[in-house]
Formats: C-alpha cells, sequence, structure tokens
C-alpha cells in the first residue's frame, strides 16, 4: 500500500487553526508556561532548601557525618568501620585535656582536641569557613579559633604567637607554652584547641578510654536505611559503655526521603491538573471545529494527528518558555530578593542541575501527552452531527430530583456536583495546594529558629558561676552577690528570675541508696571498677551537690516530673529530688529512701532528706559523682550559712528584649568578677542557629507560596472556562428575569462551596499527611503545632480569591455583551 | 383610546459590521393590543427577531423608546428591567434555551423562584397537564426530545403567569406535526389565561394562526404595521 502523503494539509491546517485561534492558544502556552515554571522552579527551590538544611546540619554538627560512636574505640572497631561496603569516611578524634587557667582567667572552658586526617580534611572540613596555617604536628603546637584565645583571656593572638596555659589530664595538671600553628573559624564546637597526636600521646589518654575517644563515621550514600545502621552497629561489637548515635536527618533518612517524594508527587499533580483544564475545556470548546473537519472527510487519525501537532508546538513554546522564566526567578530574582532580605550573598548557593532541566521538560510535556489524550480521543470519536450540536454538557444523568430550599443555592450546589470530576478536580488542587502549604508552614515554623532553641523553664538567660565548677570549695566566689541582685531586681525587663543554691556535699556509704546508686555510677559512666572499700573509707572523694530552689521553679521542676512530690514536704525540708544523671534506676532503687549527707565544710554534723522522685533534666547536671540532690532553698539557706548562687535562670517580660539583655551583660562586665561568669543567652543561640539555617526559611515560605499560587491558578482556569462554557446558561437565566445580583451572588455562592470544600479537605486529608510527613521528619521531637495566622491568612485569601474570580470572569466574559448576544453564542 | 400592550416609537437597531453599518431595525412603530396574537413574519435577516428582543427588553435600541403596559423600557435600570421580564414577559426561543442542570419542574417554576414569590403548584400542575409533561417533571431537559423541550419552554413562559408571551420561532426546529401541536397548546394556553402573544416565524402556515400578521423588511415594517396610526 502506498502512503498517503497528507501530512502537508495536516501541517496546513494546525498552522491555521493556531493562529486563528489566537486567544485561545496563548491561554494555553501561558498555562503550559506556568506549569513548567512552576515544576522547575519547586526543583530547583526544594533543591536549594534541601542543600541548605543540610548546611545547616554541617553547621550544628560540626561537621558532616551520619554517625558518631561515643565511649572510646578500638583500632579493630575502626577497621571495621572502614571495611565496611556502606561507609565513605570515618573520622577519628580524641579528647585529651581541658583548660584551667592562664594569666587573665581561671575558669576556662577550653578543652584540648586531637583529630586524625580523615576527621579534619574531610568530616569536620565542611564545618569549617577559614583556615589559616595548618594542623599542629608539633607537641607544642596547637590549632586554634578566636573564641577559645577569647575564653582563655588572650587577645591579638595570631599564627607563630605563643601563649602559656594550664591544662588538666590523666596525669594531673600541666602547665605549657604552645605556639599557635593555625587559626580556623567556621561552625560546631569552637572553644577547643587541636593538638598534635604527639602531644595526645603524651597526656596519659588512649583512644580507647570511656569518653576520649570518638569515631566520626559518614555512609556513601544520603539515605541510610535502619538495616544499614543496624549492620554497622553489628560490625563494631560495641562495648556496654560504647554507644552509636545517628544523627537526627540520617536515622529518620528513609522517612525524609518519602516526605520528599510526597511533596514532589503533589506539585507534580497540581501541574498535571493546570495543564489537563486548560488542555480539556480549550479542546472541548473546540470539539464543532473537529466535527466540522470531519464532515469535509478527515479522518480520526489525521484529527489526532492535528491535535498532536499543535500540542508539539504549544507544548514546545510553553515549556521552554516556562524553564527561561524559571532559570530568570531562580537564579537572579531569588538571590535578589534574599539579597535585600539582608542576607550576605555568599549564603546563597542556589542548586543547579541540568538533570533539573531535563526532567521539568519530561514532566511538563508527559502531563501535555496526558492531557490532551483524553480530549484529543472525546474529538476523535464524536460524530460529526453531534460535534455540531456539541454544547460541553455532560448529559449521564436523566433524572434529578426536584430540590428544596433558596434556588440560587441549589443551583451553585448543582455546580459542585453536576460535573463531580471537574468539582473534584478544583478542589483537589486548591486542597493540595493549601494542604502543601499547611504542611510547609508547619515544617518551616517547626524548624524556626525560635522553635529549635527552647531551654528550661524557657529562659531568655542563664547566668553561671563558673567559680563552682572548682574542685576546692576555696576557689569558690560568690558573684551573684546582694549588688547583683539589687540591679536585677531594678531591670523593669525582667519578669522573673530564679537563683539556684549550690552546696558541696558528701554522701557517706550505707548500703540502701548509696551502695547501689555508686555502682550503677560506675557502671554508666566511669571507666574504672568501683571500689567499695575505697568509698567506705574515703567518702569525701566521690562529693555531690545539694542544690536549693526557690518554690516557683519546684513547681515547675514538678509538674515535669512522671511521679510530684508533696510541695508542703519540699518546702519543709522532708523530702528532695534527685536528678538521675541517666543511670538506670527504678522506683523501687530510691523511692522514700532516706539520703544521708555531710556538708563539704562542716562534715560533723550530718542531714537526711528522702528521696520523693527523680529528674532527668540535665539543667541540673553537676560535677562529682555521688547523687545530685534538689532540695527547697530555705533548707538549703537554714543549713548553710551562705550558699553559693551558682545559676540564675532569668525570663524577660518580652521574649527576646534585646536592651534587658544589654542590661545584664553591662552588669556582669562592670563586675569584679567579669571572667568568671559565663552565660546561655537565647538571644545569642537564636542568632546562631539563624546564621546555621542562612536563608532556608525564605526560600521555604516561596515555595509553599508557588504552590499555593499553583492552585489559584487551577482555580482561576477552571472557573473561566465554566463561566465560558456556561455564558448562554446564564443568559438564559437573565432572560427569564435572573438579576445581574442574582447571578453574582450565585457565583459567590459557588466560590464558598469550592472555598468550603477545599478547606475541608485541607482540614482533613492533608492535615493527616501533614502530621504524618511532620512526624516523620520530626527528629528533634519537636511538638506539632499548626501555625494558625498564617494558615487563617491563606484560608481567608482561598475564600476571598474563590469568590472575586468568578466575578471577575463574569464580568470579562458576559460583561459587553447584551442577553441576546450570548445567547446566539450556540445558536 | 386602545389599550397598547406594546408600543414601540421610531425603534432603531443599528449594527456596526467591519465597515458597514447594518441597520436591523430602522425606525419601527410597532403596537400590540392586549389579548391580541401578533405574528411577525419576515425573511432571515429582516430584523424580526431584533424587534421581539427590543421589546422583551433584552438589547438595548440604538434610538426609540419601547413601552410595555405603559412602561417605558429605557427608564428602568438593569436591575429593574430583569424584574420586569421576570413578572410581565415570557420568553420562548427556537433552542428552548432550557437551563440544562435544572430538571423539568425546575425549569419551569425559575421565574417564579427567582422572583422569589409563592408558587403555586396547582396552576404549575394545570399547565404540566395542558402540555403533557406530568410525566416527565424530574426528567432533565437533554433527555427529551426537541417538541417536548419546546413544551416545557412554553409552560416556563406561562409559570409566572406574565401579561406578555414572546415567542421567536417555536417551532423552527420541530417538524410538521409537532410544530402544529406546539403551536395549539400556546394558542390555548395564552387564550385560558388571558395573555397577549408576539409570535415571529417565518412560516406562513403558523402565521395564520394568529389575529394578525406583520411583515418585516430590512428592518422596516411593511405590512400590518400603522394599525391605527
Amino acid at each position: 500500500m502506498f502512503r498517503n502523503n497528507n501530512q502537508k494539509v495536516i501541517h496546513k491546517i494546525a498552522k491555521a487553526s493556531l493562529l486563528a485561534n489566537k486567544r485561545k492558544n496563548v491561554m494555553m502556552i501561558a498555562a503550559i508556561c506556568l506549569s513548567a515554571f512552576m515544576i522547575f522552579c519547586i526543583f530547583t527551590v526544594g533543591g536549594t532548601w534541601f542543600q541548605m538544611k543540610n548546611a545547616q546540619d554541617i553547621r550544628l554538627n560540626g561537621g558532616q557525618f551520619d554517625a558518631w560512636l561515643y565511649g572510646g574505640f578500638t583500632k579493630e572497631q575502626k577497621i571495621q568501620c572502614e571495611t565496611s561496603k556502606n561507609v565513605e569516611a570515618v573520622g577519628a578524634a580524641g579528647f585529651c585535656a581541658y583548660g584551667e587557667k592562664t594569666q587573665y582567667d581561671d575558669t576556662l572552658h577550653t578543652i584540648f582536641k586531637w583529630a586524625d586526617q580523615t576527621y579534619w580534611n574531610k568530616i569536620q572540613k565542611s564545618a569549617r569557613t577559614t583556615m589559616k596555617g595548618y594542623y599542629p604536628e608539633k607537641e607544642n603546637e596547637v590549632l586554634v579559633t578566636k573564641d577559645a584565645l577569647k575564653d582563655c583571656g588572650f587577645k591579638n593572638l595570631g599564627i607563630g604567637d605563643s601563649f602559656q596555659i594550664t591544662y588538666v589530664d590523666a596525669k594531673g595538671s600541666h602547665t605549657k607554652k604552645f605556639v599557635i600553628s593555625g587559626l580556623w573559624d567556621g561552625y560546631g564546637e569552637k572553644t577547643t584547641f587541636y593538638i598534635s597526636k604527639a602531644f595526645f600521646d603524651h597526656t596519659g589518654y588512649r583512644l580507647s578510654d570511656y569518653g576520649r575517644g570518638f569515631l566520626y563515621v559518614k555512609f556513601k550514600s544520603p539515605i541510610v536505611t535502619g538495616k544499614m545502621q543496624n549492620e554497622l552497629r553489628q560490625r563494631m561489637h560495641l562495648g556496654e559503655k560504647q554507644s552509636l548515635m545517628f544523627t537526627g536527618d540520617t536515622a529518620q533518612s528513609v522517612e525524609i526521603a518519602a516526605g520528599m517524594a510526597g511533596l514532589v508527587l503533589v506539585v507534580c499533580f497540581s501541574a498535571y491538573l493546570l495543564i489537563y483544564n486548560i488542555l480539556y475545556l480549550s479542546v472541548s470548546g473546540n470539539i464543532r471545529y473537529y466535527g466540522l473537519m470531519q464532515t469535509v472527510g478527515m479522518t480520526e487519525k489525521q484529527i489526532y494527528q492535528l491535535i498532536q501537532k499543535q500540542m508539539v508546538w504549544i507544548g514546545g513554546i510553553g515549556i521552554a518558555g516556562g524553564i527561561g522564566f524559571g532559570t530568570a526567578v531562580s537564579f537572579f530574582l531569588i538571590p535578589e530578593i534574599v539579597k535585600t532580605l539582608g542576607i550576605r550573598q555568599a549564603d546563597i548557593h542556589v542548586l543547579f542541575h541540568p538533570m533539573i532541566f531535563l526532567f521539568s521538560i519530561f514532566l511538563t510535556a508527559f502531563t501535555i501527552y496526558l492531557s490532551s489524550w483524553k480530549p484529543a480521543k472525546m474529538a476523535m470519536q464524536i460524530s460529526p452531527v453531534e460535534a455540531m450540536g456539541y454544547r460541553g454538557i455532560s448529559g449521564k444523568r436523566k433524572l434529578h430530583k426536584t430540590g428544596k430550599g433558596n434556588v440560587l443555592w441549589r443551583m451553585a450546589k448543582e455546580q459542585l456536583t453536576k460535573d463531580k470530576k471537574k468539582s473534584m478536580v478544583v478542589i483537589l488542587s486548591l486542597g493540595a495546594s493549601l494542604s502543601v502549604f499547611l504542611c510547609l508552614t508547619t515544617l518551616i515554623e517547626s524548624q524556626g529558629a525560635r522553635t529549635i532553641v527552647s531551654n528550661y523553664m524557657d529562659a531568655d538567660m542563664v547566668l553561671y558561676n563558673d567559680t563552682v565548677k572548682k574542685e576546692d570549695l576555696k576557689d569558690w566566689k560568690q558573684l551573684f552577690d546582694d549588688d547583683f541582685f539589687k540591679t536585677i531586681k531594678k531591670e523593669k525587663g525582667i519578669k522573673e528570675a530564679h537563683a539556684m543554691l549550690s552546696q558541696k556535699i558528701i554522701v557517706p556509704w550505707e548500703p540502701d541508696f548509696a551502695e547501689i546508686w555508686m555502682s550503677k555510677m560506675y557502671d554508666k559512666w566511669v571507666d574504672a571498677p568501683y571500689e567499695k572499700e575505697d568509698y567506705q573509707k574515703n567518702p569525701q572523694n566521690y562529693f555531690s551537690f545539694l542544690i536549693g530552689i526557690d518554690e516557683k521553679e519546684f513547681q515547675y521542676l514538678n509538674s515535669t516530673l512522671e511521679q510530684p512530690v508533696s510541695g508542703k514536704d519540699f518546702k519543709a525540708g522532708k523530702v528532695c529530688i534527685l536528678y538521675r544523671n541517666g543511670l538506670k534506676l527504678k522506683d523501687s532503687d530510691i523511692k522514700n529512701k532516706k539520703v544521708k549527707f555531710l556538708l563539704d565544710q562542716n562534715k560533723k554534723e550530718s542531714y537526711k532528706l528522702r528521696v520523693g522522685s527523680m529528674t532527668d533534666d540535665n539543667y541540673y547536671a553537676n560535677m562529682g559523682i555521688g547523687p545530685t540532690l534538689i532540695a527547697s532553698d530555705k533548707f538549703v539557706q537554714n543549713i548553710v550559712r551562705e550558699p553559693y548562687v551558682s545559676k540564675i535562670t532569668i525570663q524577660y517580660k518580652e521574649e527576646y528584649d534585646k536592651e534587658t539583655e544589654s542590661v545584664l551583660k553591662n552588669a556582669m562586665n562592670q563586675s569584679h568578677f567579669k571572667k568568671d561568669f559565663s552565660y546561655e543567652s537565647k538571644i545569642d543561640e537564636v542568632r546562631a542557629v539563624k546564621k546555621a539555617q542562612g536563608n532556608m526559611m525564605g526560600i521555604g515560605i516561596g515555595m509553599a507560596v508557588l504552590l499555593a499560587f499553583i492552585g489559584v491558578m487551577n482555580y482561576i482556569n477552571t472557573v473561566s472556562g465554566n463561566i465560558q462554557s456556561r455564558q448562554t446558561e446564564m443568559a438564559v437565566m437573565e432572560s427569564v428575569g435572573m438579576t445581574e445580583k442574582q447571578v453574582k451572588k450565585m457565583l459567590v455562592l459557588e466560590g464558598i462551596l469550592f472555598a468550603g470544600s477545599s478547606v475541608l479537605f485541607t482540614g482533613t486529608i492533608g492535615l493527616g499527611i501533614t502530621y504524618f510527613l511532620y512526624q516523620s521528619m520530626n527528629y528533634r521531637q519537636i511538638p506539632f503545632e499548626i501555625p494558625v495566622l498564617p494558615i487563617l491568612v491563606m484560608i481567608l485569601l482561598i475564600t476571598f480569591i474563590c469568590i472575586v474570580i468568578p466575578q471577575v470572569s463574569y464580568r470579562m466574559i458576559c460583561g459587553k455583551k447584551s442577553i441576546v448576544e450570548r445567547i446566539r453564542c450556540v445558536e | 383610546m386602545e389599550s397598547w400592550i406594546v408600543k414601540t416609537e421610531a425603534l432603531k437597531k443599528y449594527y456596526k459590521l467591519g465597515d458597514n453599518t447594518v441597520k436591523a431595525l430602522d425606525g419601527v412603530n410597532f403596537y400590540v393590543k392586549e389579548g391580541e396574537f401578533v405574528a411577525i413574519i419576515g425573511k432571515s435577516g429582516s430584523g424580526k427577531s431584533t424587534l421581539l428582543h427590543m421589546v422583551g427588553g433584552l438589547d438595548i435600541p440604538t434610538a426609540g423608546e419601547v413601552f410595555i403596559d405603559g412602561k417605558q423600557l429605557s427608564k428602568l435600570r438593569k436591575e429593574q428591567l430583569a424584574i420586569f421580564r421576570r413578572r410581565n414577559v415570557g420568553f420562548i426561543f427556537q433552542n428552548y434555551n432550557l437551563v440544562p442542570d435544572l430538571n423539568i419542574y425546575e425549569n419551569i417554576i425559575l421565574p417564579i423562584e427567582l422572583d422569589g414569590g409563592p408558587i403555586d403548584h396547582v396552576f404549575i400542575g394545570e399547565i404540566l397537564e395542558l402540555l403533557k409533561l406530568n410525566e416527565k417533571r424530574e426528567a432533565l431537559p437533554n433527555t427529551l426530545s426537541g417538541g417536548q423541550q419546546q413544551r416545557v419552554a412554553i409552560a416556563r413562559a406561562l409559570a409566572a403567569k406574565p401579561a406578555i408571551i414572546l415567542a421567536d420561532e417555536p417551532t423552527g426546529n420541530l417538524d410538521t406535526g409537532t410544530s402544529h401541536d406546539v403551536m395549539g397548546l400556546l394558542k390555548m394556553a395564552a387564550k385560558r389565561y388571558q395573555q397577549t402573544i408576539v409570535l415571529i416565524t417565518h412560516d406562513q402556515d403558523m402565521a395564520q394562526l394568529a389575529d394578525r400578521i406583520v411583515r418585516i423588511e430590512d428592518g422596516k415594517i411593511v405590512k400590518g404595521s400603522d394599525y391605527d396610526v
């Protein structure tokens, strides 16, 4: 058979039809353009968001690793780790000393750490922003940060300079001169002196010692499954005190990947709906034209080819435009916007990947193919006569019960139920974007710096007396003296302040409580065997602390306890709360047992407190190996003449009140004991987290808004198409006496029904999905909370749009034409 | 003096079509007495439908006035015009123009419902009976034949008990037998409810059923116009 060369005429007709329906085609190109743009933007912006989230995690963790081993490690374990097929890199580090004093300061926080080449060059590298000099090689060399130097009281030291410091290692206290070999800055623990292997070996510690050696593991794949985690754990044959911990992202990587895939699917679905809607409307609007073509002899195949050809041209222009526009927005507009928001340009790295280009093109093209298939089939199958009378009415139903109630409400409802599939598409699209908005804002809110940073009792500032960390009571100083308290009382911005009293105590051996505590303590935290006889003979070496808290703090603490204690007994000094310190203590081990203790400065008199309950809050963690007891401040003041205040927890009247904070900082700076203070400020922490996050929030919000835009566009084109196809019907109703006001009211009611259904969808299914996604990504255990304000604004906005769009479409489509003209559209 | 229920004065309707001006109506004076059945005949494009639309307040004239039952339509605002229409005018179109989403009964009572008035179910029942639509009350328009749809359109036009019924080629899409049935029903109903009918047709046979025939050509009435002028 010879092939009939009719492609030329098809080509000609396709071209003519494209040119003749300019307005319609421009609409279609715009829809495809928008979809391609959205898919491209979502991938680029989403990719950038995840990249930035990754950067945030690296910065918060202080390096790029998936797991770390705590509790020392053996050579064999390291080898096992390195030879695992899933592992890319294994870095080792060892803590071997801490700074005791320098000529400028005697309350230091700086530790000495050694890191192997893998750790320094691979794991930690991504958390560094600057590095000058080199990693220490000689025993007296040290690599520092400005923060570590500042903590020790050194100013203006640089590479090549030297300083003297007293440090404590396994062998005791030493004073030594160090030369600075390098200076780094970046994220993570910065009050650290990195030292050479030679120095580490001299400290008397080994990497296998408990609390000294650490392994940092980076996996090859970004998704680390539970199976991979278990495999590594099994290979390493962990000892009792060792624990292998996975970073939040790694532990949940499968869930996070699933969540991401879900998000991408929703986006693709929304884009699909957008194109489908507009193509469907366009082709079904052209049905009479295709019928006409059939009457003049065009075959089904030729009609399909005609539609296909037009789609290729329209799709090509639309996709090219969309991706071009997307590129401009992603690479020029977003960085510009972010820059105007005050974020340094260096922080913005928009993800560029050729796969995103290809994938966006493929996805949009596939969507066009899918969404044009059904209308094309419709055009092919319709008979010429049917086509001539085609009015876009779905006529599957035969009967319809006579409705009751207001006629406008009934007709509005009818619009929603008439073509259930179409209504579902619109509701689903609006609901999907609203749901994604809900999901993203909930996730973003939970990732907000202020949510991540939450302190004990929601304190704005915690002031520490560093001298109470010293072993010798003679070195303790009363930093928070009367003058200081006067300053706090005077400051109007402070809502409340709670002083914590600390008293060093000795709990002598006895079989009922002290014995149980000490044996469990050694099991868990001490790398040496428990020597009962030594404890019995020298209980002063096994000191601990008695902590005094005020009534309000007690009430707070008591409310967090599984088994609260009697407030009366606590106040009367009969009962205390024990800090568990991570020990495996059962209720029966401690409940109602009496702890006997002596004061460090007066060992003759002994006191007894009944243990009422236990707390796990490490806010009460203290030095010493004995049990830390929490009692009422009145009780502590009764037995100790002038108890030391170890920390003050302050809440401001207004959260994040910078003025009050600066008053407090000034008070500390003006004190004689300036160097012995330290503090934790919520404002500072929020700032640090914000810095670590870069512009993650902005990008996330941008993404949510983009999605909402897709939903709204879907609604706009469906509704305008709907009104376009209903203009005759509306003109008929107007001819029999429907006033313009009534038409508008009917459209408003329709809008309200659409908006209401979408909100209902979001409130049920959307909320469920959001909750699931949230919990699967919620490794920080942040409580689920819906950001009410943005959601409320979004709902109002959607309702507003749903009401306004039909009005505007009606005005645009029907506004200028008389009833007769509109009725004639089909005649 | 005669009581004119419909009266037009020097009614003009001009359209722009490219560079040309089409004079659809060119100074028409048209009068209809209360209870009268008037047929307007003319060729396609002669302006008969335009005249009907002007009389029904569906379109706005370029010049001239339309009075219905003494009310000057140009003095009514759009909103008032719609209300006036649903209370005083019943339309029957060639294409039936039923609302596809509403069933037969809902279509018929639509003008009354839009007006918010009470529905005289007995009266509607009577119309349904008269037009033989009783069994189709809950059917949707697209399931009915052309003749049935046109009967529904007639029922709708009668439902609000309007003073005037304007019918634009109501039998244009129907076969001869059905056409006669429909016309018979229309005439009978109008008579029973004392309504005035203005019918447009190009079918001479149908026109013969009317009390008076008006011929229109090129936008001007050429026969049966100046009734008493």
